[in-house]
């Protein structure tokens, strides 16, 4: 019952984008060719956040914003979209910012992710440290690794012997 | 449990003063009354307690006796002693603990003022002294009857009346005569048996048991004949053939057998030389005889039956019971074929022709197979015969003669000379004792509470462990006995208090031993102060160092807070030697620092009760033990990070990249934002 729901209201929202599509028809190819870099790497993205899409697709859309502002200042036709569509240069900027949002993620992510293993380093090394602390103020007992008696006292070979 | 406070016996360590001076020769007691150890008093010796000459605070002369180690005083009845009024009793000024240097070591003491003089028994060579009447009835006899009486009047008997123990008081005339003293010894321990009744003269000088006041008036009867007699009525006889003989002829016999006594005197002879107690006059009935009063006869127990043909024993032919169970221990094998071979009871049946025997004598051979193992069957077999034979007798077993209620006098003796205690656990854990009691009871003898104390002891031999055992048991049956453990062997330890002092005492010894407490001090503390150790017992005979360390602790601060001792340096300082294991008993390395410190400035003031509440801190020790917890939890939780953390750094290889993404994800966004804004603000302001 909720999955028909579901696909009912998606069925909506879908028909509406459509409807809204065709009514701004210039901004949807603008947009559609300007952002096609973006689709791409919607595709491509293997993680399950998408973060390299949201990336690029950020950067892409700071591309593709000055000339749909322009589209919107001019006339919102048809004519005005394919013409900027069909000045190179307005390509190769569109895909620029796209490409500035791709580098920006592989840097980023790189930088990130070696400073995050030598963090992960440093954490182990910290662990290590405290935990020879929590040996030198409470003895070899609190790291759990020796018998110790029901009162927290290592079991002596004394012991030992009188319970066998 | 404890003995009755002696009232002048001080138990505080400034006034046990025992400061010996060696070079002087002056042992200083209680502070003010000398003691010269280089001047003994040989007349005055009381068996093995020797008198030496003493000095009291007002500088009269006075004696001190110093009772020996193996033997109980008569401490329970110090105190009534003191208050006896009489001139012809030696009126003690003090007792208590003196270091003795001739043994070099505590020994109990008792001073008595007066010049005593010399013994009425040094007078002739020979016992019998044949002095006149008229001279001793209103002089020597008048004075020994009223010492005796005002000790009977305050509820006490001397038990050591005799020729031996009555002295002149430094007169020439008989008017100053005085009775000697009977305190330092066991009741009965100094006593030659000529002055026992027949019962006491069987048992064990040290196991003849209080005497009462039967017994006092007896041995005031055979002073008396021997003080009138010319001749020694028991010259040439031993000390059995003496008994014997006046189980055969009555005392009154014997002592009339080779001198003719003056008539007057034959009535009071008669009637305190009874050998039934129950015609045996009492004080006051002498008291109304020397008034010129009659006194009247007395109604007799029913006598000891005699047989009309005699049983043979070892070539010997007996017509009484009594008389044949003091010989059958001669021969135990030679009884026991008596026994079983039915002459025994033959006898008993048909020449004796006593029911009440024969029942008695089934009743004891049954007993004896039942409770007798291969080994000592011949022995158990006399013990019970001897008592079928004669209730009245003391206690026979494996050549202990004794009355039930002296045994922890020869449990004494037996530990404090190091010999074997066996023979007294077969008897806690038998049922001689038991048997006595019934027999006494079927013969209308007294019982008193012994069968229920043999019992009690028969429970603590059941167990084992520390507090209990044949140790518990003497200090039970001997309650006014010092502590004999070896460690305290050079202290006369009386009470808990004394113990600890003592301890204090070996704790400023080089050569200590490394522990404070033996089965003997657990027991002795048990019997005599129980609150001090009951709740600590369990730690204290537990096999873990830490908890036994507590429990020594405990006890000693709560001794030392009770009996307000100041300090306690040397025990301080020993039991200090321990704390190390109760340090470690904190998990916090920390906190052992800061306990350790403090410790060790309570320890140098000699404050054990400081000290055992730095270790029985039971927050401390709480929040030590939760800490501890948390410390754990804390350990492991890194752990698992760590693992989990080293797992992720040595197998993914995209290891902190999503974050980069993330990140990316962000700055891109913010670019944007920030060109698109740029952009707006540019065109806005164009147009």
């Amino acid at each position: 019952m909720v999955k028909k729901k579901k696909s009912v209201k998606s069925r909506i929202l879908l028909a509406g984008f459509f409807v809204t599509s065709i009514a701004i028809l210039p901004t949807t190819i603008l947009f559609f060719f300007g952002m096609l870099p973006s689709v791409v790497a919607r595709f491509v993205d293997r993680s399950k956040q998408k973060t390299q899409t949201l990336t690029i697709s950020f950067m892409n859309f700071a591309a593709v914003f000055p000339f749909w502002f322009q589209l919107i200042q001019r006339e919102h036709k048809l004519d005005e979209s394919l013409q900027i569509l069909l000045n190179p240069m307005n390509i190769i900027i569109m895909f620029s910012g796209a490409l500035m949002g791709y580098l920006i993620d592989w840097a980023l992510s790189g930088i990130i992710a070696t400073m995050m293993v030598q963090k992960g380093h440093a954490r182990l090394k910290q662990i290590r440290k405290i935990q020879q602390e929590l040996i030198n103020r409470w003895g070899e007992e609190v790291s759990g690794e020796i018998p110790l008696d029901p009162f927290g006292f290592p079991i002596t070979k004394e012991k030992n012997e009188q319970n066998p | 449990m404890s003995e009755p406070e002696n009232t002048t016996d001080s138990s505080q360590q400034e006034e046990k003063t025992q400061k010996a001076n060696a070079s002087s020769g002056v042992v200083l007691f209680k502070g003010d009354i000398k003691i010269f150890p280089n001047q003994p008093l040989p007349h005055l010796d009381r068996g093995t307690a020797k008198a030496y000459l003493a000095e009291t605070k007002s500088g009269s002369k006075a004696f001190a006796m110093i009772c020996p180690d193996n033997l109980v005083p008569r401490t329970a009845v110090v105190h009534k002693y003191m208050n006896v009024v009489s001139t012809s009793l030696p009126k003690i000024s003090a007792s208590g603990v003196v270091d003795w240097p001739l043994e070099k070591r505590e020994k109990y003491t008792l001073i008595y003022e007066g010049n005593m003089g010399k013994p009425l028994s040094s007078l002739r060579p020979s016992q019998a002294l044949g002095l006149k009447l008229d001279a001793i009835i209103n002089t020597v006899f008048y004075n020994l009857v009223d010492a005796i009486s005002s000790m009977h009047d305050r509820g006490i008997t001397h038990g050591n009346v005799c020729l031996q123990n009555i002295f002149d008081g430094g007169g020439s005339t008989f008017e100053n005569v005085i009775l000697g003293e009977c305190l330092s010894v066991p009741c009965g321990f100094a006593q030659p048996s000529l002055y026992e009744t027949i019962e006491r003269s069987l048992a064990s000088p040290m196991a003849k048991g209080e005497a009462t006041y039967p017994d006092d008036i007896y041995a005031l009867g055979i002073c008396l004949a021997l003080m009138l007699s010319s001749h020694d009525f028991t010259e040439g006889m031993s000390a059995e053939e003496v008994t014997l003989h006046k189980l055969e002829h009555g005392t009154f016999n014997l002592v009339t057998s080779r001198d003719r006594l003056p008539g007057k005197i034959m009535e009071l002879l008669r009637g305190v030389l009874s050998d039934d107690v129950s015609c045996r006059w009492t004080i006051w009935e002498i008291e109304e005889w020397m008034d010129g009063r009659r006194v009247t006869g007395k109604q007799g127990a029913r006598p000891v039956p005699k047989s009309s043909r005699p049983v043979e024993f070892r070539k010997k032919k007996y017509f009484r019971p009594d008389i044949l169970a003091t010989q059958l221990r001669k021969d135990p094998s030679a009884a026991l074929e008596l026994v079983e071979s039915g002459e025994l009871y033959l006898w008993l049946n048909r020449a004796l022709q006593s029911k009440e025997y024969e029942e008695r004598f089934e009743t004891a051979v049954e007993q004896a197979k039942k409770s007798s193992s291969g080994a000592n069957y011949a022995e158990r077999m006399v013990s019970y015969i001897t008592m079928a034979l004669a209730p009245n007798f003391p206690v026979y077993y494996r050549n202990q003669n004794f009355f039930p209620d002296s045994i922890g006098h020869l449990m004494v003796d037996a530990v404090s000379k190091g010999s074997d205690v066996n023979v007294f656990v077969e008897i806690f854990q038998g049922d001689i004792i038991p048997f006595w009691a019934t027999f006494r009871y079927q013969t209308g003898l007294l019982i008193g509470d012994e069968p229920g104390k043999f019992e009690t002891c028969r429970m603590y031999l059941l167990q084992k462990s520390p507090g209990f055992g044949i140790e518990r048991c003497v200090y039970h049956m001997a309650p006014s006995a010092k502590c004999l453990s070896e460690k305290l062997k050079f202290f006369y330890t009386r009470s808990s208090e004394d113990i600890v002092l003592a301890l204090e005492a070996i704790g400023g010894q080089k050569d200590k031993s490394s522990w404070f407490f033996d089965r003997h001090i657990i027991a002795y503390l048990f019997s005599h102060d129980k609150s001090v150790i009951e709740s600590s017992s369990a730690d204290l005979i537990s096999e873990e160092k830490h908890r036994q360390i507590n429990a020594a602790l405990k006890i000693f601060s709560k001794v030392q807070e009770r009996e307000k001792i100041q300090s306690l340096p040397n025990l301080s300082a020993w039991v200090g030697g321990y704390l190390e294991i109760l340090i470690t008993r904190y998990h916090d390395r920390e906190r052992r620092k800061n306990i350790k410190i403090e410790a060790d400035k309570v320890k140098a003031k000699g404050n054990l009760v400081l000290l055992a509440e730095i270790f029985n801190n039971l927050r401390e020790i709480q929040d030590d033990t939760k800490m501890f917890s948390q410390a754990m939890m804390h350990y492991q939780n890194l752990q698992k990070e760590y693992h989990r953390l080293n797992l992720e750094l040595e197998t993914n290889k995209g290891f902190g990249k999503g974050t980069g993404h993330q990140i990316a994800t962000m700055v891109s966004g913010g670019i944007a934002g920030l060109v698109i804004l740029i952009y707006l603000f540019v065109s806005v302001s164009t147009s």
